[in-house]
């Protein structure tokens, strides 16, 4: 936690109090489902801002473990009977997501980013081709797992509370130390004794694991899930947007300019529809251009 | 088959010709372009609108004209995002949502068909007689250019050490320029080749794009007989999967070859081995 101040965490604090009181302030539960989504968006933003872009490894394909990871729990849930259907989806998760972990271990810097950049494009002639398991364009319906809507909203913060600490955690500690030895450079910090293979699949693994247990609170909340969440636009947009408005790997203003970002295009999805690409993507442009600020690899491609 | 076949090759050297593009910028003005789609997507909707209202090689020569302005335009943005390659990245992603932004803005989602010529020429539609004629043409055009001009000279040059190349006096910035206007002619034509043989929509241009970057990826970065392999063995698995497996069977393709190339040769079927993690 040395990487934050006490300022942070205060302003942590108070909007986790916020969504936590949230439902007792409102009974909408549009609102409510809104606030949850938003929430969750947020986290994902956090565990994307320390895998993918502290590390240097700026993945544009995350989009399509999330889909994925929202499809391996949709599958779990709605297909096994028995109490077994975490650790099916935790499988069928880490199946799913497996191809993006070959980039990784194959390429570097901007040819992994533009490798990854493929990805999403995967997922729907794949749902197409297999409707019976992914449910074609119009994706799954996904069985409810909870009954009450307050323990699924209270489990989901508590999940994404508990997973952005996590991401605190892990970059104050040795291998958050490593990742950004590998974005600076990966050959001085193999060198340095850093086992750069092991580092890499235990950061997919971490990242698939985390992704697909807060996917099962954002599919509960949504009911459904289908490919558009692999679609680059706008997620992968405000993905970006999200983890450049403060330093890589700081989990909390991820979190936090996640949930605005969420907000924000919620707003415009309901008044200027037709503007929202346009404006989200003036807004990607300037907060790059004022940040100007780099966020790993130097322009050096041989 | 015989169908097949032919559509395959044709497809395959507008594929070469929209990779050449890529690579260029790639290989000389060091950037990534994920623009680049876009710029595709402009030529086919500017053409698409003026070809019912001026005659065809105006609108033609306006779309092309429109493309190399995006081009220009893009250029100037990224030559400020340049000094940092992930950032350069991201800039381009920004401006290929803004063009297709403006795009959704100004035509809707429909989706739009650009016809160039009809009828057939030896039992062979004329589109693709058209296609096939002017990817050769441009590709011979750019091998012109790169292998026997001054400003070919100096963009391998840039290409192969950009410090050197300034030492000795050349104008990196200027070089930098002419092979993104040379790139965007690229796109350009390779649009208008293509874009009568499908649907025009605003999304299409992540499709090309995606099939640009598969191209490169697979081909090896710098290897133009990789690109020109790759065009031609993922234009042929695309048709012949979309023929025996289905349609959707044809976007799955450059992920598969993709993946199954950086599993055995990260550095590309013909790549200079720099990629290696």
């Amino acid at each position: 936690m040395r990487e934050y101040s006490r300022k942070d965490l205060v302003l942590f604090i108070v909007i986790l109090t916020l969504i936590l009181v949230l439902p007792l302030m409102t009974g909408s539960s549009y609102i409510l489902i809104l606030a949850l989504l938003s929430y969750l968006f947020g986290v994902l933003v956090a565990i994307y801002d320390l895998f993918y872009v502290r590390t240097g490894y700026l993945n544009l394909g995350y989009t399509y473990i999330i889909a994925s990871c929202g499809f391996a729990a949709a599958i779990a849930i709605n297909r096994s009977t028995d109490m077994l259907w975490p650790l099916l989806a935790v499988s069928l998760a880490i199946a799913l997501s497996l191809p993006m972990l070959i980039p990784a271990l194959r390429l570097r810097g901007p040819f992994y980013s533009v490798s990854t950049l493929l990805f999403p494009f995967a997922l729907p002639p794949i749902a197409r081709l297999f409707p019976d398991v992914f449910g074609g364009d119009a994706g799954l319906y996904v069985k409810p797992v909870f009954e009450d809507f307050r323990v699924l909203y209270y489990s989901a913060i508590s999940l994404g509370a508990s997973v952005v600490a996590l991401l605190m955690f892990i970059a104050s500690t040795r291998l958050g130390i490593y990742f950004l030895m590998i974005r600076d450079d990966e050959t001085l910090a193999e060198s340095s004794g850093v086992r750069i293979l092991r580092i890499k699949i235990l950061l997919f693994l971490i990242s698939v694991l985390m992704t697909v247990s807060v996917m099962f609170f954002y599919i509960q909340a949504s009911g459904v899930v289908s490919v558009e969440l692999s679609d680059p636009v706008p997620i992968l947009i405000y993905t970006l947007m999200a983890s450049a408005v403060y330093r890589p790997g700081s989990s909390l203003y991820s979190l936090i300019s996640g949930i605005a970002l969420w907000w924000l295009d919620g707003l415009m999805r309901a008044y200027i529809y037709d503007l929202r690409l346009i404006i989200a993507s003036t807004l990607l442009l300037s907060v790059y251009l004022v940040k100007g600020v780099g966020i790993g690899v130097r322009a050096k491609i041989y | 088959m015989i169908e097949i076949l032919l559509f395959s090759i044709i497809t395959g050297l507008v594929y070469i010709l929209m990779a050449t593009g890529f690579n260029l910028i790639l290989g000389v003005a060091k950037i990534v372009n994920l623009a680049y789609g876009a710029q595709i997507l402009v030529t086919a909707y500017i053409a698409a609108s003026l070809l019912p209202i001026f005659p065809l090689p105006i609108a033609l020569a306006g779309a092309i004209a429109a493309s190399i302005a995006v081009g220009a335009v893009i250029w100037m943005i990224m030559w400020v995002f340049r000094r940092d390659l992930i950032l350069s990245i991201v800039a381009s992603l920004a401006i290929a949502l803004l063009i297709e932004g403006l795009i959704l803005k100004i035509y809707g989602s429909r989706l739009l068909s650009l016809i160039i010529v009809t009828g057939e020429i030896w039992g062979i539609s004329s589109q693709w007689v058209i296609a096939a004629a002017v990817s050769i043409s441009s590709l011979g055009f750019y091998y012109l250019i790169t292998k026997h001009t001054t400003l070919g000279k100096r963009m391998a040059a840039v290409a192969e050490n950009e410090d050197l190349a300034r030492y000795i006096g050349i104008n990196v910035k200027l070089i930098g320029i002419a092979s993104f206007l040379i790139a965007s002619l690229l796109a350009s034509i390779a649009s208008i080749a293509i874009t009568p043989l499908y649907a025009i929509y605003p999304h299409m241009g992540w499709y090309y794009l995606t099939l640009a970057l598969a191209i490169v990826v697979i081909g090896g970065l710098g290897s133009t007989v990789g690109s020109v392999a790759s065009s031609m063995v993922l234009a042929f698995a695309q048709n012949l999967a979309s023929y025996y497996i289905g349609s959707p069977a044809k976007d799955l393709v450059p992920i598969i070859i993709l993946v199954s190339t950086l599993m055995f040769r990260p550095e590309g079927i013909l790549g200079r081995g720099v990629r290696w993690a």
